[in-house]
């Protein structure tokens, strides 16, 4: 019986291989490589989904099906001799393919790990719905949709898989098809097969309801924002979900930080309320409790109004008992203040026409009168009630206490920001600050650079120092009158600690190639989607 | 030995085999009779092994119809199912390789061409080519759905004989439904008749043609078990079954051919329908 299969499989064979050897041909002699290689791994699909598919192909056509169930063999034993010849021949195809893919360079779509494993679902799912569609077009599309869908919904599940692993999960997890037909066989018999598919059908319904619910409930968090917080507590958030570790504390919301009580113990930050296939809008401030969790509502932001940008960790500012931050409505630019205290939040108008569209930091310098430092993408401005003052052209910039330094296109300044903003120096020439990654602008020492130079300047102390640095760092960060600057070249990090004069140096790598890296006073947070690493600072 | 137990068969709100029960003794041969869809094709492919049977036991020498009791059955089902795509060579090699060995090509002055195909071949060959790689086999049971109306008169008597010869080389357990009783008439030794899925009528032929009989009277005597039942100008024919004389003796009573008891029979359901 077997050869015989085989040598249908082979007939019925012939004409594929005709296709592709003509598809292999125009490849190899036609300059359209890139349409037709992954056309020809469509067409194996399909050849491989064919091959399945006709697994009783021959005794449907031949009226024979009765006359295999009365041979000696018992139904386990008729499967695989029905199987065998055709997964053989598929091995070979595939093989072949895989040995073309590498001699010729096919530029394929998919690598050849994953093409071989979503081959052989496609041969095993469609051998599962072999006696149970009699349409060969039907049974490709449910195999389409058991298998592909799978891998979509995967992905979808899972920002961080990519679609190699995606197609691997779903190729293994579709093995249960199959194995539910083998199931399903050794109760097989003459009866219409309307009967056996009313058991075996729901069966693959069930199951593949049961796959899709597993991995929609299983999905990871997708984590997307990391914060490192001072005392070294961290939260992560996706667009669902947040979490506090150590602890492990979830919080069924999307928080991101605004900035962390100045006692400590407690974080401002903006809940999001993810719109589908739309950007996410900002609902409410809440306090959130670094050790427990707890939320505490503060502020619910209004309709078409959101919070001016900034660094995570630097929006908003605590002032006199109360929490201060910059909204506009991007709408039709109005701009307001909030002051949140123990009493409720007072809203304040002010001109915001006069703001850029994109606002990097917004910082209070006084409440009352009330007066902000906005910086935007070209310059930096005083905003108050009576309007917005001109500081200077901003390319970039660091804010410490009442000093400002503005990097222009020229050069660069100093300002003291009392009542009224005043240049204590400028300096021109071509400087660039060291932009501090994922740090934001708020820094006591700023370290730039002037022609080949590095240098760290002390904003509080005004000293300034030459440090011999071998390459642009990724960013520093002050802790404890210290500076730490950290390198970053792949899965590595350098980190050096710089403190009265002294320099110690250690590396660092966290076990992967981290996607983003955030610092903050706490150490240096690496993170790579669901995986992550902090590096603690010392004094 | 075959046992039936309370074998319960249904096809969606259809009851194909409702509770039957049978004993078949080794080499024991039977003619299955029955009106269309009363239950007999079902009945053999149960025994067969090629219809799943999850309510009620069928038992053959003591075991399940398993794939090694299925190497001791012949069965010819009532569609002929063949490998059409083969040649005939090809569908006796693969029978030959499942069940032993390989049949001749010539059946009673018919011979096979084993290059030809076997969709190629009319239906009274593929039933003859059929028989003659069922029997090749040497099988201790051989069951027969209802192919005999395939074959020509000559080929009915080259099919009957050669079961015979069969029945006479060793210990046959034959079960054949056919409903062209006066062509087999020779072959079996009891019937059985089925109704709704259910057994009617279990006699061995002799006794059943002693006691089935027609009768000719202007009225019935009360009680006569008639099976069926002809209305005439001159009178009722009247078959009936179990004829005892002792109890109630008729004049002109006549006793039948199988062909006609089975004829009755049946007929005798339809009225019951």
């Amino acid at each position: 019986m077997t050869a015989i299969e085989l040598k249908r499989v082979l007939k019925d064979s012939a004409l594929i291989l005709a296709v592709l050897a003509v598809l292999l041909a125009a490849i190899a002699t036609g300059d359209q490589d890139a349409y037709l290689a992954p056309a020809l791994e469509v067409f194996l699909l399909l050849q491989a989904s064919f091959l399945g598919w006709s697994l009783f192909e021959r005794e449907r056509q031949e009226n024979a099906g009765e006359y295999m169930l009365t041979l000696p063999v018992p139904r386990l034993g008729l499967l695989a001799r029905k199987t065998l010849p055709r997964l053989a021949c598929a091995a070979v195809l595939l093989l072949a393919y895989l040995a073309l893919y590498r001699l010729m360079g096919l530029p394929a779509f998919l690598a050849p790990l994953p093409f071989a494993v979503l081959y052989g679902a496609f041969f095993f799912v469609s051998a599962a719905l072999a006696l149970s569609l009699r349409n060969f077009l039907s049974a490709f599309f449910l195999a389409c949709l058991l298998l592909i869908g799978q891998v979509l919904l995967i992905l979808a599940a899972d920002n961080s898989r990519h679609l190699s692993g995606a197609i691997l999960q779903a190729g293994l997890t579709s093995a249960v098809f199959p194995l539910l037909f083998s199931v399903m066989f050794r109760g097989y018999d003459i009866r219409p097969v309307s009967c056996f598919n009313r058991r075996f059908l729901p069966g693959v319904l069930l199951l593949a309801g049961a796959i899709a619910g597993a991995v929609w409930l299983f999905r990871p968090a997708n984590w997307v924002n990391y914060y490192l917080a001072g005392d070294g507590t961290l939260l992560r958030n996706s667009c669902r979900l947040s979490e506090l570790l150590p602890g492990q504390v979830r919080v069924p919301a999307c928080l991101v930080a605004l900035r962390e009580a100045p006692q400590g113990g407690s974080l401002l930050a903006v809940v999001h309320r993810p719109r589908p296939g739309k950007p996410c809008v900002q609902e409410r401030i809440v306090s959130l409790d670094l050790k427990s969790g707890a939320l505490r509502t503060l502020y619910a932001i209004p309709e078409g109004w959101s919070i001016a940008g900034g660094y995570p960790g630097e929006i908003g500012n605590f002032a006199g008992g109360a929490f201060l931050v910059l909204l506009r409505r991007p709408g039709d630019g109005r701009a307001m203040a909030v002051a949140i205290d123990g009493r409720g939040a007072t809203e304040t108008p002010l001109p915001g026409a006069a703001l850029e569209k994109e606002i990097a930091y917004a910082g209070l310098l006084s409440r009352s009168p009330l007066r902000l430092l906005v910086i935007g993408a070209e310059r930096a401005v005083l905003l108050s009630a009576a309007g917005a003052r001109d500081i200077g052209a901003a390319e970039t910039a660091c804010i410490w206490n009442d000093r400002l330094l503005l990097f222009d296109g020229s050069g660069m300044s100093l300002f003291r920001l009392g009542a009224e903003p005043a240049r204590l120096w400028r300096r021109e020439g071509l400087f660039r600050k060291v932009r501090r990654h994922v740090a934001g602008y708020e820094s006591r020492f700023v370290l730039f650079r002037a022609t080949n130079r590095f240098v760290l300047l002390d904003m509080a102390a005004g000293d300034e120092t030459t440090l011999d640095l071998p390459s642009i760092p990724f960013t520093y960060q002050e802790r404890a009158g210290g500076l730490h600057i950290v390198f970053a070249a792949g899965p590595r990090m350098d980190l050096w600690h710089w403190r009265r004069g002294r320099l110690a140096r250690h590396s660092w790598e966290p076990g992967f190639a981290p996607a983003g890296i955030r610092v903050s006073p706490a150490g240096v947070l690496a993170f790579d989607r669901q995986r992550f690493g902090v590096y603690p600072f010392a004094d | 030995m075959i046992e039936i137990r309370d074998l319960h068969v249904r096809f969606g709100a259809i009851r194909a085999i409702d509770g039957l029960t049978l004993d078949v003794a080794a080499g024991e041969s039977i003619l299955l009779a029955g009106a269309n869809g009363a239950g007999k094709t079902t009945l053999l492919r149960a025994l067969a092994g090629v219809l799943r049977t999850p309510s009620g036991s069928v038992r053959i020498d003591g075991g399940s119809v398993s794939a090694p009791a299925r190497r001791r059955i012949a069965y010819l089902p009532a569609s002929i199912s063949l490998y059409d795509g083969l040649t005939v060579g090809q569908a006796v090699r693969l029978h030959g390789r499942f069940f032993g060995r390989r049949p001749e090509f010539e059946i009673g002055g018919l011979r096979l061409m084993p290059r030809q195909r076997v969709g190629a071949l009319s239906k009274g060959e593929k039933t003859l080519l059929s028989l003659s790689m069922a029997m090749a086999a040497a099988p201790e049971y051989l069951f027969i759905d209802d192919v005999i109306h395939f074959l020509d008169p000559h080929l009915r008597d080259v099919f009957v004989d050669a079961i015979l010869r069969l029945i006479g080389e060793k210990k046959l357990t034959l079960i054949i439904a056919s409903q062209s009783a006066s062509e087999i008439e020779g072959l079996p030794e009891r019937v059985l008749v089925m109704e709704r899925g259910r057994i009617v009528l279990d006699e061995p032929v002799e006794e059943l043609k002693r006691r089935f009989v027609r009768v000719f009277a202007r009225q019935a005597p009360p009680g006569l078990p008639v099976v069926y039942a002809k209305e005439w100008p001159e009178g009722r024919e009247m078959y009936v079954y179990p004829y005892r004389p002792e109890v109630q003796p008729l004049d002109g009573v006549e006793h039948l051919s199988l062909r006609e008891i089975l004829r009755a029979m049946i007929g005798g359901e339809y009225d019951r329908h």
